[in-house]
This record gives C-alpha cells, sequence and structure tokens, in this order.
C-alpha cells in the first residue's frame, strides 16, 4: 500500500460514513433540513423534501464513489465542492442566527446550521484536496479496507446516536444554539 | 470477493443507519406519554439577565408611541429567523389577543429582511397590534440590550418591570395581569398605610390629669 494509503484510507472511511449518516437522516426525514434552508434562504423552492432527499442521494453517490476505487478521484473532488457547500452553509447559519435545527444528522439532532456544518465542510475539504493531491491507486490487497472501516463506523456512529437519544442528550458539537421550547431562545438576525 | 463482501457489509450497515433514522424520526414525534405527536409543557420564566434593561438615551420609535401611553403594557418580542416564534406568531393571531389585550400588548420583530417582516405580520394577522419591525434587531439590543426571541417585556409606568421567556401567550399574559395587580395592590396598600399613619398622628392624645 502506497504511503499516502495509511491516511486516505481511514480518511475516505471517515467520510464515507459520515455521509452515509447523513444521507439516511435526510432520506428518512427531510423536513427538518427543509425548514432549515427555508430559513436560511427565504426561498420555498430551496426548502422541498425532494430537495433534501436530493441533497441525501448526492451524498449517498459520493460516499459510495470516495470507497470505489475508479470513482474515487472523481468523488474526491465533488466531496470539496460538497464541504465548501457545507461550509459555506454553516457560515451563514451562524451569521444570520438561525435558530431551526438543521436536521443534519436527523430528527434527533437539534443543531442549527453553524459551528458543527462548518466544521465538517472542512472536514471534508481536507480530505477531498488530500485525496486529489496524492491520487495514489490502492492495492488490490487493501481495497476492501475503506467499505469495511466505513461500515464499522457507520455502526458505531448508529450506535452511539442511538444511546444519546435514549438518555435524552442531544448528539452534536457543544455550543449549538437552538430555538426549540425549554431550551434558551436565541434572537435570529439581530 | 472480498471487496464484495465489504460493499455487502457497507449496505448492510447503511439499512442500519436508515433503521436508526426512522426511530429517531419517530421518538421526535412521540411525546413521552407515547400518545402521538405531545405539545410541549407551557412555561413562562424570568429571563435573570442584568444585561437587560431600560436605556432611556434610546428613543422609542413613532410605531410603538400608543403602546407606550398605556400604563403598563406587555411588548412580546419576535424574530422571523426564529422557529418558536412563527408558534407564538400564530398563537397571537388565532387566539383573539388583539381583542383581549385592548391594546396593551405589542409586537417587536427583529429581522434581516424587512419585507419578510411585512410578509409575516401580514400572514399572522399581526398587524391587529401595535407593532414594529426591527431591522437586525438594532433597536432592540440597542434600547434593552435583548438578544433573545421569543421575549414578553413588562412594562409599567414607562419602566420595564421584568423580562420573560415562555413558549405559550397564555401564561405570559397571565404573569402580566397578574404581576399589574399585585403592583396595583401593593400600591393601594401603601396608600392606605400611609393614610393611617397620617390619621394616627393627627388625632389628639390623651390628656394627662
Amino acid at each position: 500500500m502506497p504511503a499516502s494509503g495509511w491516511f486516505t484510507v481511514p480518511a475516505d472511511a471517515i467520510a464515507a460514513a459520515i455521509l452515509l449518516f447523513a444521507a439516511c437522516a435526510k432520506l428518512v426525514a427531510p423536513n427538518a433540513l427543509a425548514r432549515s434552508l427555508e430559513q436560511l434562504t427565504g426561498r420555498p423552492a430551496f426548502s422541498g423534501r425532494a430537495t433534501v432527499r436530493l441533497i441525501g442521494a448526492a451524498e449517498v453517490l459520493i460516499a459510495f464513489g470516495l470507497l470505489l476505487e475508479p470513482s474515487r478521484l472523481v468523488a474526491s473532488g465533488l466531496l470539496c465542492l460538497l464541504g465548501l457547500s457545507f461550509a459555506a452553509l454553516g457560515g451563514i447559519g451562524r451569521a444570520r442566527k438561525v435558530n431551526e435545527p438543521c436536521g443534519c444528522f436527523g430528527a434527533s439532532s437539534q443543531q442549527p446550521l453553524g459551528m458543527q456544518n462548518i466544521v465538517f465542510g472542512l472536514l471534508f475539504l481536507v480530505i477531498g484536496v488530500a485525496n486529489l493531491a496524492t491520487a495514489d491507486r490502492l492495492t488490490d490487497d487493501v481495497r476492501a479496507a475503506p467499505p469495511l472501516l466505513a461500515a464499522g463506523l457507520l455502526c458505531v456512529a448508529c450506535a452511539a446516536a442511538g444511546r444519546s437519544l435514549l438518555s435524552g442528550r442531544q448528539p452534536g458539537l457543544a455550543g449549538g444554539r437552538s430555538g426549540l421550547a425549554g431550551r434558551q431562545p436565541e434572537l435570529g438576525a439581530g | 470477493m472480498l471487496i464484495l463482501f465489504a460493499f455487502v457489509l457497507l449496505i448492510l450497515a447503511g439499512a442500519v443507519g436508515m433503521l436508526y433514522a426512522m426511530c429517531a424520526e419517530l421518538a421526535s414525534r412521540v411525546g413521552a406519554g407515547g400518545t402521538g405527536t405531545a405539545e410541549p409543557t407551557r412555561y413562562v420564566r424570568p429571563l435573570g439577565r442584568s444585561t437587560v434593561f431600560l436605556r432611556d438615551s434610546v428613543p422609542w420609535p413613532a410605531q410603538l408611541a400608543d403602546l407606550r401611553a398605556q400604563p403598563d403594557f406587555l411588548l412580546v418580542v419576535l424574530s422571523t429567523s426564529c422557529s418558536s416564534c412563527n408558534t407564538i406568531m400564530e398563537q397571537l393571531g388565532t387566539g383573539g389577543w388583539a381583542d383581549r389585550a385592548a391594546g396593551r400588548l405589542g409586537v417587536l420583530m427583529s429581522t434581516p429582511d424587512p419585507q419578510v417582516a411585512a410578509d409575516t405580520i401580514g400572514k399572522y394577522g399581526l398587524d391587529a397590534f401595535p407593532h414594529y419591525v426591527d431591522f437586525n434587531g438594532d433597536w432592540v439590543t440597542a434600547a434593552l440590550g435583548l438578544s433573545l426571541s421569543p421575549v414578553g417585556l413588562v412594562f409599567r409606568h414607562g419602566l420595564l418591570e421584568e423580562s420573560y421567556v415562555f413558549n405559550h401567550v397564555d401564561p405570559l399574559w397571565t404573569t402580566f395581569t397578574e404581576v399589574m395587580e399585585w403592583e396595583t395592590h401593593t400600591q393601594q396598600n401603601g396608600a392606605r398605610q400611609v393614610d393611617s399613619a397620617a390619621a394616627a398622628s393627627s388625632a389628639p392624645s390623651a390628656q394627662v390629669v
């Protein structure tokens, strides 16, 4: 395995796991992100369930593309674009103090568009750039490693999120804002 | 073969992810009693921030002049970028609050887009209340040091008595009316005590034989 593979294999697996986790949430429960996008953009055209499901489908395609050797570089380029989009949405949401939970990781995730999205967006950007910069092809003996690792990480993510759901704690980064009843409300864009 | 197995395992993990997402969605829809979508418990509680007070140096907008002329009034601070505010707006628009409040309830709408605010006010019928569109929350931040919404502000004789966070208009209005009744009652009792003391001091003392 090339030296870069020690970084790109786990990095691709992590990115794929995150994308698949988020895609599942968007495909199952698109309303949360739809509301958040409508609040952010003020345009109902961006707030449809179909739009959110389309984003979820794109995440699935990019995730699988990252894990398949023939499509890894193309998927890495798309991952960079996706990361930039997430970071931009997070920045705009943070600047406008959007309160609506983004639903990026499902209905249990109460974090609005903000720092969480910026962090994940930058993570995707770094992984995508690393893949494009190295562009080393994985040898046959390790091609199974990224999807195996991604499968394991996805199951761990589901288990961890499920535990926090049952315990009543909200998954996601600390320091997020929420406008829901019972929590500290925040003034939107003011 | 190993690669095929790896992808089959990934698809299975994806199915697990979908199941989790469904469970999370179900959990968000079902309340504690498991009887369907549960209405959150209504609450109102003092905001408790020392930075929130009325700055006399900041003039009030003309749109709230009628409200400010009231001896006591409730100003509800809302935002077009706040999901729980939409619920409050709906309550205000459908609960006959304009008649119930009789000019003692005003709405301040903070917004980054005045057109969105105008549309929102029209949509929920909030133009029946004294209202003011606060661009980017500039006035409410400068005049009151407030950066939250929804918040209810109780004013008496032009002074900010108390600020509350809340999730339903009913308990907020009840709190407002109770606070005002208590203040009135306290003042009346204080006046009676002063009158009694004055009457006692002017009464002739017993003669000393």
